[in-house]
C-alpha cells in the first residue's frame, strides 16, 4: 500500500500551494487530481492579484509560496492598483496567460522533490477513532497518509446551470465529486451550499476591438515576487466597453429563463461578483455596466468577457453578446454558466486549517467557502505547512491578524464562519496601514525561513536589505540639516532651506512632496552611498506615515496582550457558571485559541470574555497549588 | 475585555441617595489625579499612605470647591486592587458623584466596567480561590447589568439623536471604502469636498449634542435657575440670600436691577447657576428694555424658575400677566416679605401658584431660606433623571463617547486636509464608529460590506 506523510486532494490553487509547501519541508507528499495536465486552472478570470488579493500573493511569496513567481513569469499585463493612493492600499494585479500558468505550476510540481502527482479521483476518507488514516481512490485502492488536505474547490456536489439545463460537474466538462461530499456529511461537518458564475468566452477573431477602449498595462510593472526583475512574455492590452439598454431589455424579457432567477439555484452567491442578471435587475437605475475583454493567453484566441457572468440559456447569451457594439458577430466559444457546490463551514477548523473533528484532516480553499485563487492558495499554504509539521511531530504555525492578510483571512473564517463566498478586502483588516505590500517580507520572511521554505541565500539578502534600511533610518533620524555641508538644489526648489536648518532629515522628509533623492548631495557629503529605489521607497513610507503606523502598532499590541491568554483546547465551557447557554454552545463549537479570538466571535460580549479569563486564572491557581503540594498517597 | 492598563473610577458605595458616597479610583494615574482634584488643608504632602485625610474636592478646570471630602490614598501593591488607588468619601448627592467622576475622567481615567475593580484585585493576586468564585459571580451579574444599561441607552434620548449621525458616518465610510477597494469600477462616489463637508456637519452635530447634553451640562455648569418677578418684590434680596453674599444691588426702588447678574453656588452639593433678573413690568421704559429682553432669555435658558412675589402688597393684574407668561414652565413661587403683614389671601395664593410649589420667606431677614433650599433640591433633583446616579453615569459614558468620537472625526478631517488618501481618514472613521457602537451597538466590517454591496453595483 502506498503511504505518505501528506496527501493533498485536488490540484487547484490551494492544492498546488499545499503540496509544494509540504514537500519542500521535506515530508513525503502526494497530490491527487482528476487531471494532472490542468492543475492550477484559472476557471474564472485570467488574472491574479488586485487589492487585498495582491497583498495575499506578496505575503505568500515572502513565506516561500509559489503563486507569486508563477504569476510573474506568465503575466501578460501588469498594473499596480491604487497607485495614486497611500502605500497600504496599493497592490499589484496581472493578466495571466492561463495556459502558460498551468504549465509553469505543473513544472514546479513535477520538479519538486518528495512530491508525486497522481491522476485519480479520491472517493473516500479513511478515518479511525477521529484520526485520518488515508484516502480511498476510485479504483478501490487505499492510500495511507498521516495527514490529508482537502482542496476540492467547486467539485463537491458541483452542479452547473445554463438556463434550464443542469449538469453535475466540478467545472465545465469535468466530473463532480459526489461520494466525497457524502463522506463529509457523514462525518458530521456542517455543510452548506454556495454558487458562483462565469461569463462567456469569445473568439477574439470575431471581435471588433476598435469599438472598445484600450487599456494598457503599466510601463514599469510592479511584480508579485521580490525576486522578479522583468516581464518574460510579451505584454498585451485589455479592452473596456459597456452594456446598453438593448442588452438590459433582453435580460428583462428573458429573466424567467435565467437559472439564477428561475428559482432552481439555492446556493448563495458572492455579492461582489454579481451576474449580469443581478446587475440589471437589482441596480435598474444604472444605465450601463462595465465590460472588460481579457485575453486568456498569448497563443489562444479565447477572450474572457469580464462583467457578463450569466446563467441564461445559450441562445439568449448569443443575443446578449451580439447586442454589444463590436461584438455583433462575436462567436461564443463557451457559454457562461452558474455553478452550485458544497462547502464545509470553516468554523469546523482550527487556525491551522485542521478540522477539529478529525485529527490530521485539513481543508483549504473554496471548500471553506472562499472565492478567489489567491485566497485559496494562501489557505493551501497554511494547511500544507501545518500538515507537514504535524506529520513530523512538530508544533503548528499560525498567523496572527496583525501580521498578515493570510492570518486575517484564516481568523475571519474560523471565528466567524461564512454565509456568502468570502473574498479578501483590505477593510477586513483592522491593521490595514501595517499590512502593506512593501513590508510583506519583513513581516513574514523570518517565518518562511524558519519553516525551511526560504533559501539561505534569499534570507541573507533579506537580512541585508533591512539592515541597510535600519541604518539609513538611524542616519536620517540623527542627522540635522545645515546649509554648509552641501547644496541640495532639488530640495531648495521645494522648501526654504534656511528655514529648515536644525531639523533632522527625518523631520524634513515628513513634509509633503519631499523625497530622499532631494537630499542626495547632502547624503553623499556625509559619506552615504545612494540606496536602491526599493529601499528609498520603504524608508520614505516608514517615515512619512510614522504617526499612523505607530497608532496601529499600539492597537496591535493591545490585541496581542489578550492573544497571549491562551485557552486550552480541552477547556470545558459548560462547566463555567457565568455563561448563558447560547454563549456556551457557541464557544464549545468554535473553541477559540485565545481570549482575543473569543472576543471576536460574533455575539460574545466583553463580560463573557472576562468570565472565561477568571476561569482560566482559577485553573492556573489550582494547578500551581496542586503542583506545590503534591497529594500524599 | 477592557484594557487593564487604564486608570478606572467608579462609585464604590451603593447607588442612589445616601448620606455619604465613596468614589474609587484605581490604576497608575490615580495619584496624579489626586494631586489635581484633592486640596488638603495643611500641607500634607508627606502623608503616609493609607491614612485618612480631610480636604476639598476642587474642580480642576474652574478651581471651585465642589465639596469637602475625606480621602484615602493607597500605594501599589498594598491596596484592594493591588494598584495605586484612591478613595474619596463625599456627600451622597448623585449629581455631586457624577460631577466628581466627570472631573476624574477629564484627567485621564475612564469609568470602570462593572466588577472591574474586583477583577483587577483578582488578577493581581489579591484574592484566594474562594474569593475568586465570588468575583466571578459579580462579573456574571454584569452581563445582566450591561443588558440593562444597553437597553437604557438604546431607549435613551441620546441614541435617538445619534442614529442619524451614525448613518451619515456609515455613509461616508462606505463611500471611502468603496473608492479604495473597487478602483476599477465606475462608482458614483462622492468627491473629497463633499465628504469633507459631510464630516464637518457631523462634527458640528456632535458638538451640539455635547453642549446641549443636559445631564452633562448640569454636572459641568450647574443647574440653571432664574429669579424673576415684578420690580421691587425682592428678587435681588433673595438672590443674595441664596448666595450668602451681597452680590446684587438691593434698593427700595423699582428697576434697581437692570442687567442680568449670574453667579455659581451649590445647593446641598449640587452645582447651581443662579440668575438675578430685571423686574418684569407692563410698560418697560426704554432703558429697561434691554434688561427685560435678557430676563426673557434667562427664562428660556433656565432649567427652573423662582417666581418672587411681594406678599405685603395686594396682588394685581401684573401678577396675573406674569403668571400666564410663565404657564407650563418649571416654576416655584416664592412669597417674599413674610416679615410684613400679608396682603395675599389664601385664594390669591392658590389662584396664582396653582400646580407650582410655593414657599413663604423673608429674603431680607433670612427666614425660610433654608427651607427654600430644601424645596429646590426636592423639586428639581428629588425626582426624575438627576436622582438616578446610574442614569447620570450612563450619561457620563455617553458624553465621553461623544467627546472621543469628536476627537477621531477631527483627526479624520485633518488627514483629509493634509491631502492623504482615503485609508488614512478611514482609520479614524473606523475608530469613531467604534465609539458610536459603545452607545448604539457595534457596526461590523460585514455590516459595512453589506452596505457597500447594496448601494453600489460592484463586480465584473
Ligand atoms: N421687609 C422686607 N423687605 C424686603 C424683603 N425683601 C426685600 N425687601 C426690600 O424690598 C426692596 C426691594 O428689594 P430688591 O431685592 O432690590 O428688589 P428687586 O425685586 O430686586 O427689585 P428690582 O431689581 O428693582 O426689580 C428693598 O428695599 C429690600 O430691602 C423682605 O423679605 N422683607
Ligand atoms: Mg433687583
Amino acid at each position: 500500500m502506498d503511504s505518505y506523510d501528506v496527501v493533498v486532494v485536488g490540484g487547484g490553487h490551494a492544492g498546488c500551494e499545499a503540496a509544494v509547501a509540504a514537500a519542500r519541508m521535506g515530508v513525503r507528499t502526494a497530490l491527487y487530481t482528476f487531471d494532472p495536465d490542468s492543475v492550477a486552472q484559472m476557471s474564472c478570470n485570467p488574472s491574479i492579484g488586485g487589492i487585498a488579493k495582491g497583498h495575499l500573493v506578496r505575503e505568500l511569496d515572502a513565506l516561500g509560496g509559489i503563486m507569486g513567481e508563477a504569476a510573474d513569469r506568465t503575466g501578460i499585463q501588469f498594473r499596480l492598483l491604487n497607485a495614486s493612493r497611500g502605500p497600504a492600499v496599493q497592490a499589484p494585479r496581472c493578466q495571466s496567460d492561463k495556459y502558460k500558468y498551468i504549465n509553469e505550476i505543473r513544472r514546479i510540481l513535477f520538479d519538486q522533490e518528495n512530491l508525486s502527482v497522481h491522476q485519480s479521483e479520491v472517493v473516500g476518507l479513511i478515518i479511525e477513532k477521529d484520526r485520518i488514516q488515508g484516502v480511498e481512490v476510485k479504483d478501490g485502492r487505499r492510500i495511507q497518509a498521516s495527514t490529508v488536505i482537502l482542496t476540492t474547490g467547486t467539485f463537491l456536489n458541483g452542479l452547473i446551470h445554463i438556463g434550464g439545463i443542469r449538469q453535475k460537474a466540478g467545472r465545465i466538462h469535468e466530473p463532480a465529486s459526489e461520494s466525497l461530499a457524502q463522506n463529509l456529511r457523514r462525518i458530521g461537518f456542517e455543510v452548506g451550499r454556495l454558487k458562483t458564475g462565469t461569463p462567456p468566452r469569445l473568439d477574439g477573431n470575431t471581435i471588433d476591438f476598435t469599438r472598445f477602449e484600450e487599456q494598457r498595462g503599466d510601463d514599469c510593472p510592479a511584480f508579485f515576487s521580490l525576486k522578479t526583475e522583468r516581464t518574460i512574455l510579451p505584454q498585451i492590452s485589455c479592452f473596456l466597453g459597456y452594456t446598453n439598454a438593448k442588452l438590459h431589455n433582453l435580460i428583462r424579457e428573458n429573466i424567467k429563463q435565467s437559472a439564477l432567477y428561475g428559482g432552481v439555484i439555492k446556493g448563495i452567491g458572492p455579492r461582489y461578483c454579481p451576474s449580469v442578471e443581478d446587475k440589471v435587475i437589482k441596480f435598474s437605475e444604472k444605465e450601463r455596466h462595465q465590460l472588460f475583454l481579457e485575453p486568456e493567453g498569448l497563443d489562444t484566441d479565447s477572450i474572457y468577457l469580464n462583467g457578463l457572468s450569466s446563467s441564461m440559456p445559450v441562445e439568449v447569451q448569443k443575443k446578449m453578446v451580439a447586442s454589444i457594439p463590436g461584438l455583433e458577430n462575436a462567436r461564443i466559444i463557451r457559454p457562461g454558466y452558474a455553478i452550485e457546490y458544497d462547502f464545509v463551514q470553516p468554523t469546523e477548523l482550527r487556525q491551522t486549517m485542521e478540522t477539529k473533528k478529525i485529527c490530521g484532516l485539513f481543508h483549504a480553499g473554496q471548500i471553506n467557502g472562499t472565492t478567489g485563487y489567491e485566497e485559496a492558495a494562501a489557505q493551501g499554504f497554511v494547511a500544507g505547512i501545518n500538515a507537514a509539521l504535524q506529520s513530523m511531530g512538530l508544533d503548528p504555525v499560525t498567523f496572527p491578524r496583525e501580521e498578515s492578510y493570510i492570518g486575517t483571512m484564516v481568523d475571519d473564517l474560523v471565528t466567524r464562519g461564512i454565509d456568502e463566498p468570502y473574498r479578501m478586502f483590505t477593510s477586513r483588516s483592522e491593521f490595514r496601514l501595517l499590512l502593506r505590500i512593501d513590508n510583506a517580507d519583513r513581516r513574514l520572511k523570518p517565518t518562511g525561513y524558519r519553516l525551511g521554505l526560504v533559501s539561505e541565500t534569499d534570507y541573507v539578502v533579506f537580512k541585508q536589505k533591512y539592515r541597510e534600511i535600519d541604518l539609513l533610518r538611524y542616519f536620517l533620524k540623527e542627522t540635522r540639516w545645515n546649509t554648509r555641508d552641501a547644496a541640495c538644489p532639488a530640495l531648495a526648489a521645494k522648501v526654504d532651506v534656511q528655514a529648515i536648518r536644525g531639523l533632522t532629515l527625518e523631520e524634513i522628509l515628513r513634509r509633503p512632496g519631499i523625497f530622499l533623492e532631494d537630499l542626495d548631495p547632502f547624503m553623499s557629503f556625509h559619506g552615504r552611498k545612494p540606496s536602491s529605489g526599493e529601499i528609498r521607497k520603504i524608508v520614505e513610507i516608514e517615515i512619512r506615515y510614522q504617526g499612523y503606523i505607530q497608532q496601529q502598532v499600539k492597537d496591535a499590541e493591545k490585541m496581542q496582550s489578550l492573544g497571549k491568554r491562551r485557552i486550552p483546547p480541552d477547556f470545558d465551557y459548560n462547566a463555567v457558571d457565568g455563561l448563558n447557554r447560547e454563549t456556551k454552545e457557541k464557544l464549545s463549537r468554535i473553541r477559540p485559541a485565545d481570549l482575543a479570538m473569543a472576543g471576536r466571535i460574533p455575539g460574545i460580549t466583553p463580560a463573557a470574555v472576562s468570565v472565561i479569563n477568571i476561569q482560566l486564572e482559577m485553573r492556573k491557581a489550582k494547578n500551581s497549588r496542586n503542583g506545590r503540594k503534591p497529594e500524599k498517597s | 475585555m477592557s484594557d487593564p492598563s487604564d486608570t478606572i473610577c467608579a462609585l464604590a458605595s451603593a447607588h442612589g441617595r445616601s448620606a455619604l458616597a465613596v468614589v474609587r479610583v484605581s490604576g497608575a494615574g490615580s495619584l496624579q489625579i489626586w494631586e489635581k482634584i484633592f486640596k488638603v488643608k495643611k500641607a500634607a504632602r508627606g502623608m503616609p499612605p493609607r491614612s485618612v485625610t480631610l480636604g476639598d474636592i476642587v474642580d480642576p478646570d474652574l478651581g471651585t470647591v465642589m465639596d469637602q471630602a475625606i480621602a484615602v490614598c493607597y500605594r501599589a501593591p498594598k491596596s484592594y486592587t493591588g494598584e495605586d488607588m484612591t478613595e474619596y468619601t463625599i456627600h451622597g448627592s448623585p449629581v455631586l458623584v457624577a460631577a466628581l467622576l466627570h472631573c476624574i475622567c477629564s484627567l485621564g481615567a475612564r469609568l470602570a466596567e462593572p466588577g472591574e475593580f474586583t477583577m483587577r484585585a483578582f488578577l493581581n493576586g489579591k484574592m484566594d480561590l474562594t474569593q475568586a468564585e465570588a468575583v466571578r459571580d459579580i462579573v456574571d451579574s454584569t452581563t445582566l447589568f450591561q443588558a440593562q444599561v444597553a437597553a437604557m441607552q438604546r431607549s435613551g434620548e441620546i441614541s435617538g439623536k445619534i442614529r442619524p449621525l451614525k448613518e451619515s458616518l456609515i455613509d461616508i465610510v462606505v463611500q471611502l471604502e468603496s473608492a479604495v477597494e473597487f478602483v476599477d469600477e465606475d462608482l458614483p462616489v462622492d468627491t473629497r469636498a463633499i465628504v469633507l463637508e459631510k464630516l464637518r456637519t457631523a462634527i458640528k452635530d456632535i458638538r451640539k449634542m455635547i453642549d446641549t447634553h443636559r445631564a452633562g451640562r448640569v454636572i459641568r455648569e450647574g443647574f440653571r435657575m432664574a429669579v424673576v418677578g415684578r420690580p421691587n418684590v425682592g428678587k435681588s434680596s433673595l438672590f443674595n440670600a441664596l448666595l450668602e453674599q451681597d452680590r446684587s444691588i438691593v434698593m427700595d426702588m423699582p428697576g434697581t436691577t437692570r442687567d442680568l447678574v449670574a453667579e455659581h453656588t451649590s445647593i446641598q452639593g449640587i452645582p447651581v447657576r443662579l440668575m438675578d433678573t430685571a423686574g418684569l413690568s407692563a410698560r418697560p421704559d426704554s432703558a429697561e428694555g434691554l434688561g427685560i429682553e435678557k430676563t426673557y432669555r434667562a427664562i428660556s435658558d433656565a432649567d427652573a424658575i423662582l417666581i418672587v412675589v411681594d406678599r405685603s402688597r395686594v396682588p394685581g393684574e401684573e401678577d396675573l400677566r406674569i403668571r400666564s407668561e410663565l404657564e407650563n414652565l418649571p416654576c416655584m413661587v416664592v412669597l417674599n416679605k413674610n416679615d410684613l403683614e400679608s396682603r395675599w389671601s389664601l385664594e390669591n395664593i392658590e389662584m396664582f401658584a396653582g400646580e407650582w410649589p410655593r414657599i413663604e420667606v423673608s429674603a431680607k431677614y433670612g427666614d425660610g431660606i433654608e427651607r427654600l433650599r430644601s424645596l429646590i433640591f426636592k423639586e428639581i433633583f428629588g425626582s426624575g433623571a438627576v436622582e438616578r446616579d446610574d442614569v447620570l453615569i450612563t450619561n457620563l459614558r455617553h458624553r465621553s463617547c461623544l467627546e472621543a468620537l469628536e476627537g477621531e472625526l477631527l483627526l479624520a478631517v485633518r488627514s483629509f486636509e493634509e491631502g492623504l488618501s482615503e485609508e488614512f481618514p478611514l482609520m479614524h472613521l473606523h475608530k469613531s464608529l467604534k465609539h458610536i457602537g459603545e452607545i448604539t451597538g457595534e457596526t461590523s466590517v460585514e455590516d459595512l460590506l453589506t452596505e457597500i454591496f447594496s448601494r453600489f453595483c460592484i463586480g465584473k
